[in-house]
């Protein structure tokens, strides 16, 4: 963490070279792409002034044609760089689905794929970072790997099909740490930033390498339709041509501006994992297999500075995202004599994972059976087992989830239940174990239950997702009310799935603002406090410190449907008034001098829901 | 007269600066002892399972097994004797005594798992042993991040202007490193007899 501030520097540095360079390309596109335009006009013998002079004052004979020519390719570049950086500006997720990548599931039994899970995990704890998505690229038998994303949040670490069977284990953790520490340097922003600035000056180029690299698969595919894969050949080859200088430009930049940080990458990769040999050692692997390291993909030529080593083999070597191979060895063991020996194909898990290779091969089912009665990858501490795995499950945690919002009282329990038993994706026997162990629970392991059960439903489709909210809403309220717990599970799994971007409207009425807080800190009060007059000294407590007036109602009924309607309300304020909320709520909780499970559960709720942090959240009881 | 309040002023800053960030690197390396205790449970639990699949096939080599059993079940204690008060040296030295003994007891069970190989074939075990390799990195790696953050800590308090500061605000004692329970012992290199 030390040199963290100083990598940030480093990366902004970077950046203003990127953009300095940038500039210069366009400059210099700019001045070139003036002959043709200038050719053509002598040539057609007409003054294109029509065309690129649309809504220009004439500035005379000479300057408007040079004016009118910038303006047009500025904005085209302009608008190419803007289209790119609003697509990338979403996650790692989109280059790392546009690549061809596919996101391992946590709960997946291929023994590889589950490695490599492990491997990623192992090093998000070496380097205090949060587990990012990891995704594998299938049929890419090369060994290579990348990291993306823009914020340390929504970064996603993926390896090609190659790597995970060519490398040890070891050598595959000091991959993974090499691209965390792409993440933890600030490098993937860069590398956002610079994919965007550069689609401005090589979409022509790339739109005319994706033409291409389709039509050689159409052909590859269907022999008996050979007529039609001819055009789109002939055109992306034109294509390719035209934008040729631009490609070669970006090809430059990214060279100047990334091969440092490959250095520093591994630097970081061997403080993380303290075996520089490791790393070496994968390095070497890719220098000595037989064939060519380089990526089939057709958007691999935009993302080629992304990688661990390099993607495309350029006609030029100073062009290369890369430093050479044999100079990372060396870096990294200075004991190293240079020499490559061709090692032959196949696996490198020899022992352990050959076993796991060979039983995965016999038998799929049994492996599943296996790991799923040994529990030990997805136990859960102090939870049932049982319950554990069904939270993993994507289908099985809707269920389970809905399990969670069941009522303290009875007859609305069994209505619930009877609902649930229902659904069509629920087992019967599975259904009574989890609810034998469900009465046992805690709150705390409950809600600990409930996030991993999110992350499984996250995996869902969508409109998988939608539906199973809808169905959640419907059983959660019985006969019109609503219990409290019942109430918090909801409202999380609502936040948890639907996220910031439901696209409310904030509310900017003050009295309806004022309403809702005080319906909030009356239900708090009444929740917290079983006399009534120390529910309204709690009241005023909280009044006090909100600098609001606000009217005690007594112990009313219908609590829980108020705190509902109450935070809809309050979820639209900006996140300053937010925190002062939370704050106020802290003081009516805290008023009496001891906080119940009741309070907790409504403060956990509220500052998840607010996404504001609260010190109380941390001392759930168990 | 304005110069003395000047200098009183900067000095006073300089001192709530200090001790903020006394205060974030403790909550650091406490956060990361936490990391650790989360490995070590993980693999407290993962031990029976272990035990459980090897002894379908080992049963005459029992005295491995027992011998992981009672390190596991020591190992347990000695995490739960640490979540009694706070961390001080005396009870990480027990902890790591403790997690050492299991460390070597798991290293024989797997030495001893080598000489069967239907059992190494066993999908579970297979499971089972890629599932412990990855706990031991995990806890390497917590132990690794637990040490890095006490060297911050215990390297800032002991520089110059904190040094000042530290002890009067109830930061004087060291944080203790993690080690090894017995470096000489772990250092040695195994023996080989030949008869």
């Amino acid at each position: 963490m030390h040199n963290f501030f100083k990598h940030q520097r480093q990366a902004r540095r970077k950046t203003w070279l990127l953009v300095t360079l940038f500039v210069l390309a366009v400059t210099l596109l700019i001045a070139l792409a003036h002959w043709p335009i200038l050719w053509l006009m002598r040539v057609l013998d007409s003054d294109l002034y029509i065309l690129f002079n649309y809504g220009l004052q004439p500035l005379g004979e000479g300057s408007r044609i040079h004016l009118g020519v910038t303006f047009t390719i500025g904005t085209i570049i302009m608008s190419a760089v803007l289209y790119k950086y609003l697509q990338l500006r979403r996650g790692g997720h989109v280059i790392a689905q546009q690549l061809g990548g596919e996101q391992v599931q946590s709960n997946c039994y291929d023994p590889l794929h589950r490695l490599l899970l492990n491997v990623v995990e192992e090093v998000a704890i070496a380097a205090r970072m949060p587990v990012p998505g990891v995704y594998v690229l299938k049929n890419q038998p090369s060994i290579n790997a990348f990291a993306a994303g823009y914020h340390r949040q929504d970064s996603v670490i993926a390896v090609t099909q190659g790597a995970l069977r060519l490398l040890s284990r070891e050598q595959l953790q000091a991959v993974v740490a090499h691209e965390f520490s792409h993440i933890r340097h600030g490098d993937v922003r860069l590398n956002v930033r610079m994919t965007a600035l550069l689609f401005g000056i090589t979409f022509i180029g790339q739109a005319g390498e994706n033409l291409i690299h389709g039509a050689m698969y159409a052909s590859r595919g269907q022999n008996q339709r050979g007529d039609g894969a001819g055009l789109p050949a002939i055109v992306g080859l034109i294509l390719t041509l035209f934008g040729w200088l631009g490609t070669q430009l970006g090809d430059a930049i990214k060279a100047l501006v990334c091969r440092q940080r490959e250095y520093l990458a591994d630097a970081g990769a061997a403080e993380l994992t303290r075996a520089p040999y490791d790393l070496a050692q994968a390095l070497l692997v890719i220098a000595e297999s037989p064939r060519k390291n380089t990526l089939r993909q057709s958007n691999a030529h935009l993302y080629s500075h992304l990688f661990f080593s390099d993607a495309l083999s350029p006609w030029l070597s100073w062009l290369s995202t890369h430093p050479p191979l044999s100079k990372r060895i060396r870096a990294l063991d200075p004991s190293w004599d240079g020499m490559l020996t061709e090692r032959p194909r196949g696996h490198a898990h020899a022992t352990v994972h050959g076993a796991m290779m060979a039983a995965h091969e016999q038998s799929l089912l049994q492996v599943a059976r296996h790991q799923r009665n040994s529990e030990n990858q997805i136990k859960l501490e102090g939870i049932d087992a049982n319950l554990g795995y069904l939270a993993h499950e994507p289908v099985d945690a809707q269920w389970l989830v809905m399990m969670l919002c069941l009522h303290q009282d009875w007859q609305q329990r069994q209505t619930q239940l009877r609902q649930i038993v229902a659904l069509p994706y629920v087992d019967a026997f599975k259904f009574d174990q989890a609810e034998a162990s469900l009465a046992g629970l805690g709150m705390s392991k409950k809600l600990m239950l409930l996030e991993v059960a999110i992350g499984a439903l996250r995996c869902l489709p969508l409109h998988g997702q939608r539906e199973f909210l809808a169905k959640l809403k419907n059983i959660v309220v019985v006969d019109g009310s609503l219990d409290l717990n019942a109430w918090s599970f909801y409202e999380l799994s609502v936040h948890a799935l639907s996220g910031a971007n439901s696209g409310t409207i904030g509310q900017f009425n003050r009295k309806i603002i004022a309403k809702a807080c005080e319906q909030l800190l009356n239900a708090l009060a009444s929740f917290g406090h079983s006399d009534e007059q120390q529910q309204a000294t709690a009241l005023n407590a909280a009044s006090e410190a909100l600098q609001l007036p606000m009217r005690y109602y007594g112990d009313a009924q219908c609590q829980v449907t108020r705190l509902q309607r109450a935070l809809s309300i309050v979820k639209t304020l900006p996140q300053a008034k937010k925190q002062v909320l939370i704050q106020a709520c802290q003081l009516c909780i805290s008023h009496d001098g001891e906080i119940n499970e009741a309070e907790q559960v409504i403060l956990y709720t509220l500052a998840a829901c607010l996404n504001v942090d609260s010190e109380v959240v941390s001392r759930l009881p168990g | 007269m304005t110069v003395l309040l000047i200098i009183l002023v900067v000095v006073a800053i300089a001192v709530v600066i200090i001790f903020n960030n006394l205060v974030q690197y403790k909550n650091e390396f406490q956060n990361a002892f936490a990391q650790i205790d989360v490995q070590l449970h993980r693999r407290h639990d993962l031990v029976p399972n272990l035990v459980a699949t090897a002894q379908a096939y080992l049963d005459h080599e029992n005295t491995t097994l027992k011998a992981v059993i009672a390190a596991r079940n020591q190992a347990v204690s000695a995490l739960q004797a640490l979540h009694q008060g706070n961390i001080d040296a005396t009870k990480l030295a027990q902890l790591a005594a403790s997690e050492g003994a299991l460390s070597s007891a798991l290293g024989a069970l797997q030495i001893s798992v080598e000489d069967y190989p239907d059992l190494k074939a066993d999908s579970t075990m297979a499971n089972l042993s890629e599932e412990l390799t990855s706990t031991e990195n995990r806890i390497a790696f917590a132990r690794q991040a637990y040490n890095d953050a006490v060297m911050q800590y215990n390297s800032f308090k002991q520089s110059f202007p904190p040094v000042l500061v530290a002890k009067m605000t109830g930061h004087g004692i060291d944080a203790p490193l993690l080690q090894l329970e017995d470096p000489q012992v772990q250092r040695q290199a195994p023996k080989v007899s030949f008869n």
